[in-house]
């Protein structure tokens, strides 16, 4: 069942955007979501949603496979452009059925959310799914390594995320494979209602928290023998260079900003 | 021959993540009969789908084509039959001391059999007949199981599955992970089930001198398809073909055709160790009958 998951997941590639420098990546995906906040009207989300979809089409990554990213968020998308229908009273209303009384004005509010909302998601899934969790977190290390210098432990902080992450995926297999092993002795995790269903998770829990403590010390054990002992005076397997790729991204990102930043001031808000 | 067949499969196909990159046919239109029994083993590489298979056989993962008949009846009928099947057909994961979670061996013995809804008498009778084919004592019962030594844990999940007294026990990779004497302890067990209650056993293992010693039938297992399915004898004597696929025949198999090569007049189809010692002894025997 977790086996479906795709959300956060990390799809291996050589496109354009699995190679560009993963400090680029979450820069870029920073100013994005920042920019998908300041749009105000159409012209500039449709802009900023260009540049989303130009992103996960040169990733290559598989339609289906963005979109199924999405699916478990329909609910949330539904939701809040539903609450702009009800409750954006601006502007002239479509019809009325009771007291459902959308207005145009409503009507595009929660068009304008739903596409927000789908840039949001896009541009940061594209992030996890072109970019491994290790290279990631490396990144973040080395982005925000200048607050090392206000004893902010950086290096600790990033190792933490980086086997927290890592273990993500064994912790799911292992639920997976321990829910299995209960159900086949019989245990019933579907049906019954929400306490029980609750109290048939404890043979899964159990074992898999003792999983985790004995996983947690071997990795300890395994570190310490390769004589690990933190941040200071630790080399890079890999170093991190800007390249043309990086060179060109930001361009376009700079570029886009100045698009929604004009588009802003030239058109009417929406929102 | 008849054959007198308690599960049965039928083009039984399985895919894992369909539709994402990841995609991978586990199962290919796999036809197998698992005699009645009979200790059938499974054998094959990681990844070559013998876990996937066996956990179609109890309805944990459904067929996306394909049949799975228990005593001729679909046990994918309904989510009844689903759940009922698993009480017939036992599965043991891999390392299964992992899945031990309660406060004392004796109700982690009884988790199976109380989901079973027997009453408080069979349940108690089902633990201790578990436990006394798992070898683990009685003043056990009271432990916590994660103060067991390794291989008595092992002993203790295992029983905890044999307490349902499933008509077909399966067993993933029993003895990994075992040092020699967890390993012999593991397998005494297996045949203490088998001989006390004339049931089912399929075991998977990638090792050949386990599956020589406790398996009547082998079914090699190669990227999702039964390659070899037969006897003991049958299956060994296809080596070339096995050895294409990585598996090699038992360790003494070979080394007692290095001795037939050698000379000395062995008999073909040796695969155990007691087997090789006989006629090891017999060769000697004739021998010197043969000078005095």
């Amino acid at each position: 069942m977790f086996r479906d998951i795709t959300i956060g997941r990390f799809f291996p590639g050589e496109s354009f955007v699995h190679r560009l420098d993963p400090r680029s990546k979450i820069l870029v995906v920073f100013a994005a979501l920042i920019l998908i906040f300041l749009c105000r009207n159409f012209y500039a989300l449709g802009l900023v949603f260009l540049f989303v979809l130009t992103g996960v089409l040169i990733s290559r990554l598989s339609f289906k496979l963005i979109f199924s990213g999405l699916k478990t968020l329909y609910i949330i998308i539904a939701i809040t452009s539903l609450l702009q229908l009800f409750y954006n009273k601006q502007g002239e209303v479509l019809f009325t059925w009771g007291f459902f009384a959308p207005t145009d004005k409503g009507v595009a509010a929660a068009v304008f959310m739903a596409v927000r909302i789908c840039s949001l998601i896009l541009i940061s899934s594209l992030l996890t799914y072109t970019t491994s969790p290790t290279l990631l977190t490396d990144a973040l290390e080395r982005l925000l390594s200048p607050l090392a210098k206000l004893k902010v432990p950086v290096h600790t902080l990033a190792m933490m995320m980086t086997i927290a992450l890592r273990f993500i995926p064994t912790l799911v297999d292992e639920t997976d494979r321990l829910m299995s092993a209960q159900k086949a002795r019989g245990a019933d995790m579907e049906t019954g209602p929400l306490h029980r269903r609750a109290k048939a998770m404890i043979p899964v829990l159990v074992p898999l928290f003792v999983n985790a403590f004995r996983r947690a010390f071997e990795l300890a054990y395994a570190m310490e023998c390769r004589c690990y002992h933190g941040g200071d005076g630790r080399t890079r397997l890999r170093v991190m260079k800007l390249g043309w790729r990086d060179a060109v991204t930001f361009t376009a990102t700079a570029a886009v900003a100045a698009g929604i930043i004009l588009f802003n001031i030239y058109f009417e808000a929406v929102i | 021959m008849e054959k007198n067949s308690i599960i049965e499969c039928r083009g039984v196909s399985f895919t894992y993540g369909s539709g994402t990159p990841f995609e991978v046919r586990a199962l290919d239109s796999v036809d197998l009969d698992i005699e009645k029994g009979l200790i059938t083993a499974l054998i094959g590489h990681t990844g070559s789908g013998k876990s996937t298979l066996i956990q179609t056989l109890n309805a944990l993962m459904k067929p996306d084509s394909g049949k799975v008949l228990y005593e001729g009846a679909d046990i994918n009928a309904n989510k009844a039959s689903a759940r009922d099947v698993r009480f017939k057909v036992g599965l043991c994961f891999q390392y299964p001391e992992h899945q031990l979670f309660e406060s004392t061996v004796y109700k982690d013995i009884a988790f199976g059999p109380k989901n079973m809804g027997l009453d408080e008498a069979s349940v108690d009778r089902n633990v201790r007949d578990a436990a006394a084919l798992a070898g683990l004592d009685e003043e056990l019962f009271g432990k916590s199981p994660f103060e067991l030594s390794g291989g008595q844990k092992r002993r203790a999940a295992i029983a905890g599955v044999m307490a349902m007294k499933p008509e077909v026990l399966i067993l993933d990779e029993p003895s990994a992970g075992l040092d020699p004497a967890g390993r012999r302890d593991t397998f005494d067990m297996i045949r203490r089930y088998r001989e006390g209650t004339g049931k089912t056993v399929i075991i998977v293992s990638h090792s050949m001198d386990d599956v020589a010693e406790l398996a009547d039938r082998i079914a090699v297992v190669r990227r999702g398809k039964i390659a070899i399915y037969g006897t003991v004898d049958e299956v060994f004597s296809h080596s070339a073909e096995m050895a294409g696929m990585g598996l090699s025949v038992p360790e003494v198999t070979r080394i007692t055709d290095a001795l037939r090569a050698a000379g000395v007049p062995l008999k073909h189809g040796i695969y155990t160790l007691s087997e090789a010692a006989e006629e090891l002894i017999r060769c000697y025997r004739q021998k010197n009958g043969g000078r005095g």
